[in-house]
């Protein structure tokens, strides 16, 4: 797999990316040369190679590089985490919908396609209403639809595979449904949710900026990349490096997880190649 | 048909029914009281209570709804707690608002994804290609409202041409509706070149070219057609999209459209306000959906059984 994931260029270039910015944002805590909440209104706004400040200081004269990096290790918590959530419960009611058919399909299959009606932004803005702006009602939201996702897509794929020779073969052996499903089954459609589940970790990752950054989502002084892009919207023409630096991690860090997800793509399903 | 075009019909009416009460719900069990928003808040609690009570708010939640699903189907929608304007009457002002933003972006989004994905799959990994690959990557990534600051800060800040928020002639369209089309430009233009290359390698292909049709006439008369297949049928998932992502863009330039006014009216506690224009942002994004089965169904009719 590492063998293939390397064979195209842009590929390998996403996976390097990723692994390089989700390594940073996991030692954040111990890489940062400063507390990110630490204010210095004496160096207020001071641009990027100043002395001590390596990526300069906002307005409240705080490190920048430690907010970014606090801010990379929140975006990964909130895209890897919720995506895991989501993945575990969606491909346990699809694996069920998918294998069992029938009356448990008809009922969880309903289910999503609830789910699925509902747009992410409205739940997240109802959620938010109720439970007050923050983190928690953020991935809530996108973990409430984007199971959904997952069901679907495992749903389809264990559709297809409960006809195939090798389950029958092991029916026929008699071995048990949960056997079949953990050991036969599960494996052979692990790829295609773990492919949706990259595009999903980029996209959670995306939407969790954009609610930050008009202030429902991650609260100050907490650093999100997306909070620090909405509050230096208000220094945009004193320093622009404030808005910029952000705003590029995070294009960086979609742009690399998007590229990991086709050449995982092309891996595992190569009918899909170009596409 | 007729038992597929139903059965989306009743589906779209319980997942109506089931997103009325949650949204109702969601917010009545948040802290806040639109009460606080209408009264001075030095008003009397004597004051509080007799406005709870003409507005029905002292009711347990579950008695709330009843009275206002009971409303509805007299006719009686309700109007703001805050301005008094009509519920229908916001509706439309705000949802044509945002209407005319997804539309003119999907608009955008087409007229230079389709040449673009076209023109890629022709020139398969040309210099052409990968540079339309490149800005399709780029454009996935970019945050959107992040893109609308730097233009903001370009078009706006620096260079004056264009207004940077609220609305009123064309121009005030221009920034707001780019943004948007970015993302669904970016989606569209790597799905036409997928589906042009698939095309291309098919049979027919190859018969129209020992027949002798110019090459141009093949790709432009039958190729393109065939390849539009697939983008025609997601248009109503990408509409439906694009109204639910327009929250975002509209708050950066303060475009006054349902997304911009619905989390206006949520933090404001209008209930009435929050609730119409949750509701018809969920009924926009369903009949989006409809319509993409609709599209399914008519382009393969295997599908229209289910």
């Amino acid at each position: 797999m590492w063998r293939r994931l390397a064979a195209n260029r842009l590929v390998l270039l996403g996976t390097v990316i990723t692994v390089v910015i989700v390594t940073l944002g996991i030692l954040a805590p111990w890489i940062s040369p400063d507390d990110y909440a630490k204010q210095d209104l004496l160096s207020s706004l001071e641009p990027p190679l100043s002395k001590g400040h390596l990526l300069g200081t906002d307005q409240l004269g705080r490190d920048t590089l430690s907010r970014i990096l606090h801010g990379i290790r929140l975006s990964i918590f909130v895209g890897f985490v919720i995506t895991a959530i989501s993945l575990f419960f969606g491909g346990l009611l699809g694996l069920a919908a998918g294998y069992y058919r029938g009356k448990v399909d008809t009922a969880i299959s309903a289910v999503i396609d609830i789910f699925w009606g509902f747009p992410l932004i409205l739940v997240a803005v109802l959620l938010v209403g109720a439970l007050g702006p923050g983190l928690l009602a953020l991935m809530l939201a996108v973990g409430l639809i984007n199971w959904a996702g997952f069901a679907r897509v495992m749903r389809g794929e264990v559709l297809a595979l409960r006809e195939r020779e090798f389950v029958e073969a092991a029916r026929a052996l008699g071995i048990n449904d949960l056997r079949i499903m953990w050991r036969h089954v599960l494996p052979h459609a692990v790829p295609a949710t773990l492919v949706l589940g990259s595009y999903y970790v980029a996209l959670a990752i995306i939407f969790e900026a954009g609610f930050s950054f008009i202030g429902m989502g991650v609260q100050p002084p907490n650093p999100s990349l997306g909070q620090m892009i909405g509050e230096a919207r208000n220094y945009m023409l004193v320093d622009s490096w404030l808005m910029t630096i952000p705003g590029v991690t995070i294009a960086v860090l979609v742009i690399a997880l998007n590229l990991l997800g086709d050449g995982l793509r092309d891996i595992f399903d190569p009918r899909l190649k170009d596409n | 048909m007729i038992g597929f075009i139903l059965k989306r019909l009743l589906y779209t009416i319980v997942v109506m029914f089931i997103a009325s009460v949650a949204i109702f719900y969601a917010l009545r069990v948040a802290p806040g009281d639109p009460v606080n928003a209408i009264l001075n808040p030095t008003a009397m609690e004597q004051a509080r209570a007799a406005l709870r009570a003409r507005l029905g708010l002292d009711l347990p939640i579950w008695e709330q709804y009843f009275v206002y699903v009971k409303h509805i189907f007299q006719g009686d929608t309700g109007e703001s707690l805050l301005t008094g304007k009509t519920i229908p009457h916001v509706l439309a002002t705000y949802g044509l608002r945002s209407l005319v933003l997804a539309g003119t972006a999907l608009l955008i989004a087409y007229a230079i994804a389709i040449p673009l994905g076209v023109l890629a799959a022709v020139r398969r990994n040309s210099i052409w290609d990968q540079a339309a690959m490149f800005f399709a990557n780029l454009g996935m990534g970019i945050p959107s409202f992040w893109l609308a600051l730097l233009l903001i800060l370009l078009f706006g800040a620096t260079l004056h041409w264009l207004p940077i928020e609220g609305s009123g002639d064309l121009r005030h369209l221009i920034l707001p509706a780019s943004v948007l089309s970015v993302e669904s430009l970016a989606v569209t233009m790597r799905l036409m070149r997928s589906s042009m290359l698939e095309q291309l390698g098919q049979d027919y292909v190859r018969t129209l070219r020992a027949k002798g049709v110019r090459g141009r006439r093949i790709i432009w008369v039958h190729v393109v057609r065939n390849a539009l297949i697939p983008i025609i049928s997601l248009t109503g998932l990408r509409i439906g999209w694009l109204i639910g992502y327009a929250v975002i863009v509209e708050t950066v330039f303060r475009w006054p459209g349902l997304g911009y006014e619905l989390v206006d009216s949520v933090i404001r506690r209008d209930y009435p306000v929050a609730q119409g224009l949750s509701l018809l942002l969920t009924l926009a994004v369903l009949s989006a959906n409809f319509l993409a089965n609709m599209a399914y169904a008519v382009v393969d009719p295997r599908l229209r059984k289910g």
